[in-house]
């Protein structure tokens, strides 16, 4: 293509989607260098990572999310570094490093490297990577649950220079590796940042070079435009008005008996979407509060998912958004408001399509099983002696549509692109057995639709090691729609190891219970805690079972077609007795459906 | 008995190539694939060369036939028995959703290729050292067995227990219990196909293995029967997935491993190529009709992954690394948003292009290579069919040029543009991100797109030279002519260097390498035709992903230590002082296959001038304009010719273009050979 018309005003539709191909791909190309290099499994596993590329006026051209949760956000830190002035003077092979949460949108273990592109010494762009560091000093190894500062949430990286003109700031290292307890493992993932941005400039200089500005620049602003216009052209055949949901979180992680308000008030007008947070709860006390990045890009992704799903992500297609947080509440951290769970991310995406879900019945889903959930293990690592954070997740079931089933064991929609470490792999690493790990049954929400099935893993000790659960969603219900009813929620059970006389002594000693569950469940048995949120060291022959919510029904489950109640029964989806008085359906010893009392069942209503 | 046969069925075609070890005689012919008994279409191609199959030394096929009843949902009956508490892991997964869906809240995913009441647990349980904890039950193996088959109807049996990686005991216990009651029924144990670790993956490549084999199974024995009787007396081969091939009677035993075996025979033959032209350093470009697939061949060696993937299910298997762009010569253009859009929906066998005359009205790469004037349309495949221009004109001129306002040329030109950006970056990926600097590459290209498109490739990329060989668009049958005996054997370790003893490893490869030899000794080949490569799997410690780097030749830790330091550094750019863990080794044995040589074409004799067709306008993309391209008929080219650009080569079943800045040369093997013309 060295026939490219040199006219500044009219870069032609072909040429367009080449630049825009070569900008995603250079994203994707930044990704697969931080995959493959980095050190720690949250990274190359969980890809809790997002990098992106801008221009040189900080328009999002090309993202590459390994969550879905970091969808955008780049883009509001971006801003507010070159609102610092952190980028002024930037050079030729200079990285900027900033990790203070109400700048990035995240928390302290998600520091955003920053590398401009140069063209002639001229600066044309800017790489972008965030990608979680296993640790960096805050209060508690593995994850912080209960800080109520940010002060004890690690070591606050302010925008500095961590590589100058290509030579790394070795000072700034030492601080970094005396600050943390995995100095080897952070330095080696940041290492694989730093690669990676070089690879995304790289490729961005290229472009320029060979396009030349005029016409990678008028390709820029014309696919941003198709960006915008194709998400106002999908927002156009969605409803207007006004919805609002509410939903609420465990606790913050300080004050346990206080369940914390999640509220939406969601707008579609002709001028685009907008999420108000104003009726979600104050900032509170512990560290689920929400840095604004962060909300900006939970209304991002569902925003995205009603209208350019199938797309690559750009800054165009968000244009439509409006987020109202008012600074201080819950949506809108400000310092020194304590931010390190980041879980009222998860809520609130679920809250927002709560919201919708009234407005549009036929295209938004049930709730999910609305959190992740499983234990995170973290301790060292008997291999290495290293200081280690292996998270794993469980799968929830998705919420049932107005058209099908909902999905069975996924991760949240936050987080659905992460694959779960495997057992042979865990239990190579970890002094734990992993003894069942599969489907929950009864979990699905009734409904003629069914909700998918979350998951039951039995996690047990065969050493002294330490766990946690990160959930924020096990204390009250998901939702079905139009008569489809919830799932049971999520709940963790701990179990001493048989035997010993002492675990009340040592549990009460090593393990912290944020969300006791025992009240929810009717749980009298003392040799079992039932929990949501828990952090602590577990000895040998402890166990751990977690069971992961289904997603909601839709539709009144007396209207499940009887073949597929059997179907559901034959494979254990939904046992027997759920059969009966969940959908009203009776089978048989034999497995063969019950006519006569079903549909006596059925055309009285009962279900009992 | 001097004859090589090879068959590659591919979507549309059946495509037959035979080789006469004495003459040099090459022979091809094509039929129509027959996707309802794939056997017919085959014997029907190879009836086609009119051969005494009795003077045929060996067959080698490409089949897709295990792909299409996995992707077509046509296997057997199957059921799994795993580890009871673990039944659902072939459901569950990974608790992922593909990247392309992360924002859908649309569940279009497959159902589950086997139902929750077909997978059955069993008590028994091995650590994460391979030490039994539980014992295997005996009596619930038996009644999971007898659920299945008797009550269930289940044909084929999948058997994946935790740990079976490091210590198979279990598995083929069960596996013997089972076929002692039950000798009709197919059972398949993880452990014989996958030796690594990762109980999904290795679940899923095991079930797939089991839902395709006796389907494959009878398959390639029906067919090797109907070749016997016909005569046929030679050796029957496979081509796997990972290049090389199995005995056919072996491949029936673990047929994922040949799953994927329609693509190799590109590779194979792009390998072949690489050694008999002593061209080191190729990207091969195949340009099919609805995909394109791009592989690298660097120092010799076909770039290799150890896992695949089909549908939604991952496949633990050696594959060839080929990239696969969803846009071939049937791909379909459209104006959407303003923008132009190119593929993934392809025209396909039925309708075809538009210019095919069979019904379609959307308007694919081969409309817009018909009207920028590169295929003439009266000699289309020989003249069997003629090409309707104006059909295509029309249909670009509405769904492209009219709704983006340009003109006729500009559209299929930006129909190019956009097919090309993709094939750049696909091919990018394969080899810039991995290190390997396009210019020291030659490009070959091949399939029925492969000379129309390829050589705007190369001159993209920069690439030194563009091959376009003979016969190009059945390469892949070629291929399978110049294919080795190929076996992998793997074993997971999962130790640092450091607490390694080079004696333990250098026993552990050497019990690798005795399999190894004693299975190509099966095979027929005596110890000068066995070659055993050694390969180690290595990171540093902390890391996930692998590097492999080759092992033959080393003497101690501190060597593989290096080798691995330089291979990092060679891809990412830095290496690094940390420990590094050994995750797999790897024996690779081949068994070397006598094949054929290139033949060599006659040189023009300094009297006989270049015979030219004639010349025909077309949009030429160095100069950016229509220009007049000389034509030339490719079959009457001679060794030594050299053909100035703009310039088009006309052969039955492919054509060929190159621009104003190239120029071609024809090689003694009857190779174009397209380099950039320096000015």
């Amino acid at each position: 293509m060295n026939d490219i018309n040199m006219d500044k005003v009219s870069v032609d539709a072909a040429t367009t989607e080449v630049i825009r191909h070569y900008i995603s791909s250079a994203a994707s190309e930044m990704e697969r260098t931080l995959v493959r290099t980095a050190y720690s499994t949250i990274i190359y596993e969980i890809n809790d990572y997002g990098l992106s590329i801008f221009d040189r006026e900080l328009r999002l051209l090309g993202d590459s999310t390994g969550l879905s949760t970091f969808l955008g956000a780049n883009e509001y830190a971006v801003a507010k570094c070159q609102d610092l002035g952190l980028f002024d003077g930037i050079g030729p092979g200079d990285v900027i490093m900033m990790n203070v949460p109400y700048v990035t949108g995240a928390h302290t273990n998600d520091a955003i490297l920053v590398r401009g592109a140069f063209l002639g010494g001229k600066l044309i762009a800017y790489a972008c990577v965030r990608a979680h560091w296993t640790d960096i000093g805050g209060k508690d190894p593995g994850y912080i649950l209960d800080s109520t500062t940010i002060h004890q949430e690690g070591l606050l990286i302010p925008g500095i220079k961590i590589v100058e003109a290509g030579t790394l700031n070795e000072s700034v290292l030492r601080i970094m590796r005396a600050n943390s307890r995995a100095p080897v493992t952070i330095m080696g993932d940041m290492n694989a940042e730093i690669a990676c941005l070089k690879v995304g400039c790289e490729r961005i200089e290229e472009l320029y070079e060979k396009y030349g500005e005029g016409i990678v620049e008028a390709a820029i602003d014309r696919f941003l435009d198709v960006g915008e216009e194709q998400a106002r052209r999908a927002l156009s055949d969605l409803p207007r008005g006004t919805w609002e949901a509410e939903n609420w979180m465990d606790n913050d992680g300080v004050d346990l008996d206080k369940l914390v308000r999640v509220h939406v008030k969601v707008t579609i007008d002709d001028k685009g979407m907008k999420f108000d947070f104003s009726g979600s709860s104050d900032r509170v006390r512990g560290p689920i509060n929400l840095a604004l990045g962060m909300t900006h890009s939970v209304c991002r992704i569902v925003f995205k998912s009603l209208t350019t799903p199938d797309e690559p992500s750009n800054g165009g297609q968000f244009r439509p958004i409006e987020v109202i947080a008012p600074e201080g509440n819950l949506f809108h951290a400000v310092y020194p408001a304590p931010v390190f769970t980041i879980w009222a991310s998860v809520i609130a995406i679920e809250t927002i399509y709560k919201a919708l879900a009234e407005a549009m019945p036929q295209a938004i889903p049930a709730s999910s099983g609305g959190d992740l959930g499983d234990p995170g293990f973290y301790g060292i690592e008997p291999y290495t002696g290293r200081q280690i954070w292996h998270q794993t997740n469980s799968g929830v079931g998705w919420g049932a549509r107005a058209d099908m089933d909902g999905l069975n064991a996924v991760h949240h929609i936050s987080m659905c692109t992460l694959k779960n470490v495997p057992v042979e792999v865990l239990e190579t690493r970890l002094p734990v057995m992993v003894t069942e790990s599969g489907l929950r049954q009864d979990s699905g929400g009734p409904g003629r639709n069914r909700g998918g099935l979350g998951t039951v893993r039995n996690f047990h000790f065969l050493d002294k090691f330490g766990a946690l659960t990160i959930v924020k969603k096990s204390k009250t219900p998901g939702w079905g729609l139009e008569g489809g009813e919830a799932g049971p929620m999520n709940v963790g059970i701990l179990k001493p190891a048989d035997g010993d006389s002492n675990w009340k002594d040592r549990w009460a000693r090593d393990i912290v219970v944020y969300s006791d569950n025992d009240d929810v469940w009717e749980n009298e048995d003392p040799s079992k805690k039932y929990v949501g949120m828990y952090r602590g060291e577990f000895g040998p022959g402890d166990e751990i079972l977690y069971l992961a919510a289904g997603g909601g029904g839709y539709g009144s489950p007396l209207e499940r077609d009887i073949k597929k109640v059997k179907d559901d029964v034959i494979d254990g989806y939904v046992s027997k007795e759920a059969a009966r008085h969940s959908y009203g359906v009776v089978i048989n010893e034999d497995m063969e459906i019950n006519y006569e009392e079903t549909e006596l069942l059925r055309s009285i209503g009962l279900k009992n | 008995m001097a004859k090589r046969l090879a068959v590659d069925i591919g979507g549309t075609f059946v495509d037959a190539i035979v080789y006469d070890t004495l003459s040099g005689e090459l022979r091809l012919e094509k039929d129509f694939t027959t996707p309802e008994n794939a056997s017919k279409g085959v014997l029907a191609t190879i009836g086609r060369l009119n051969l005494q199959l009795s003077d045929v030394e060996t067959f080698v096929h490409g089949t897709t036939l295990g792909l299409n009843t996995v992707l077509e949902r046509k296997g057997v009956p199957t059921g799994i028995i795993t580890n009871s508490g673990f039944e659902d892991v072939f459901e569950t997964g990974r608790y992922h959703r593909p990247r392309e869906k992360m924002y859908k809240l649309v569940y279009d995913d497959p159902p589950v290729l086997i139902a929750k009441r077909y997978r059955l647990g069993v008590s028994g349980r091995l650590s994460a050292s391979g030490e039994e904890i539980t014992p295997l039950d005996e009596v619930a193996i038996r009644k999971a067995a007898k659920k299945l088959i008797e009550d269930m109807d289940r044909e084929s049996l999948a058997i994946c227990f935790l740990h079976s990686y490091r210590n198979p005991a279990q598995e083929v216990l069960a596996k013997k219990i089972i076929e002692e009651t039950y000798p009709d029924v197919s059972v398949s144990i993880s452990s014989d196909i996958v030796r690594e670790y990762r109980e999904y993956e290795r679940t899923s490549t095991t079930v797939v293995n089991a839902y395709v084999k006796p389907i494959f199974q009878e398959y390639i024995l029906g067919l090797e029967k109907n070749i016997k009787k016909s005569g046929f007396i030679g050796e029957f081969y496979i081509t796997r997935s990972g290049g090389g091939a199995l005995k056919a009677t072996n491949s029936v035993d673990a047929p994922v491993n040949t799953i994927f075996s329609g693509p190799a025979g590109g590779l194979i033959g792009t390998v072949a190529l690489s050694k008999l032209t002593d061209r080191p350093n190729i990207i091969a470009v195949d340009m099919g009709g609805t995909s394109t697939d791009a592989c690298v061949v660097y120092n010799g060696q076909p770039a290799l992954k150890y896992e695949a993937s089909l549908e939604n299910l991952p496949l633990m298997i050696p594959t060839y690394d080929i990239s696969t762009i969803g846009a071939g010569g049937g791909s379909l253009a459209r104006e959407e948003d303003g923008l132009l859009r190119v593929g993934p929906q392809s025209a396909g066998a039925i309708p075809g292009p538009v210019c095919y005359g069979k019904g379609g009205t959307q308007p694919s790469l081969t409309d817009a290579a018909l009207t920028m004037g590169y295929l003439n349309p009266d000699n289309f495949l020989g003249g069997e069919m003629r090409l309707e221009a104006s059909k295509a004109e029309e249909a670009l001129r509405k769904h492209v040029s009219e709704p983006l306002s340009l003109d006729i040329i500009s559209a299929c030109r930006g129909i190019y543009d956009v097919l090309l950006a993709k094939t750049v970056s696909a091919i990018r990926e394969i080899t810039v991100e991995a290190g390997l600097d396009p210019r020291e590459f030659s490009m070959l290209g091949f399939g029925g797109g492969g000379g129309m498109f390829v050589p705007l490739v190369g001159r993209e990329m920069g690439t030194k030279e563009i091959i376009i060989p003979q016969a190009s668009s059945v390469f892949s049958a070629w291929g399978m002519l110049m294919t080795d005996i190929v076996q992998e054997y793997a074993q997971t370790v999962l130790l640092l260097l450091d607490d390694i003893e080079m004696i333990d490893l250098t026993s552990a490869i050497s019990e690798l390498a005795i399999s190894a030899k004693s299975d190509l000794s099966k095979g027929g080949f005596s110890e000068n035709f066995q070659f055993i490569e050694r390969f180690a799997e290595l990171r540093y410690f902390g890391q996930e992903h692998t590097l492999e780097v080759s092992i033959d030749g080393i003497s101690s830790l501190d060597e593989i230590r290096k080798r691995f330091n330089e291979a990092h550094f060679h891809r990412y750019g830095h290496s690094m002082n940390d420990p590094v863990q050994l995750v797999n080794i790897r024996v690779r044995g081949t068994g070397q296959e006598s094949k054929p040589n290139l033949n060599e074409i006659s040189i023009r004799p300094f009297v006989k001038p270049i015979p030219q067709l004639g010349t025909r306008t077309a949009y030429c993309f160095a100069s950016g304009r229509l220009v007049e391209f000389a034509v030339y008929d490719r079959e009457a080219l001679m060794a030594g010719d050299n053909l100035p650009g703009p310039a088009i080569l006309e052969e039955t079943t492919a054509t060929t273009v190159f621009y104003s800045d190239q120029k071609a040369e024809v090689d003694k093997y009857g190779q174009i050979i397209i380099t950039r013309e320096m000015r």
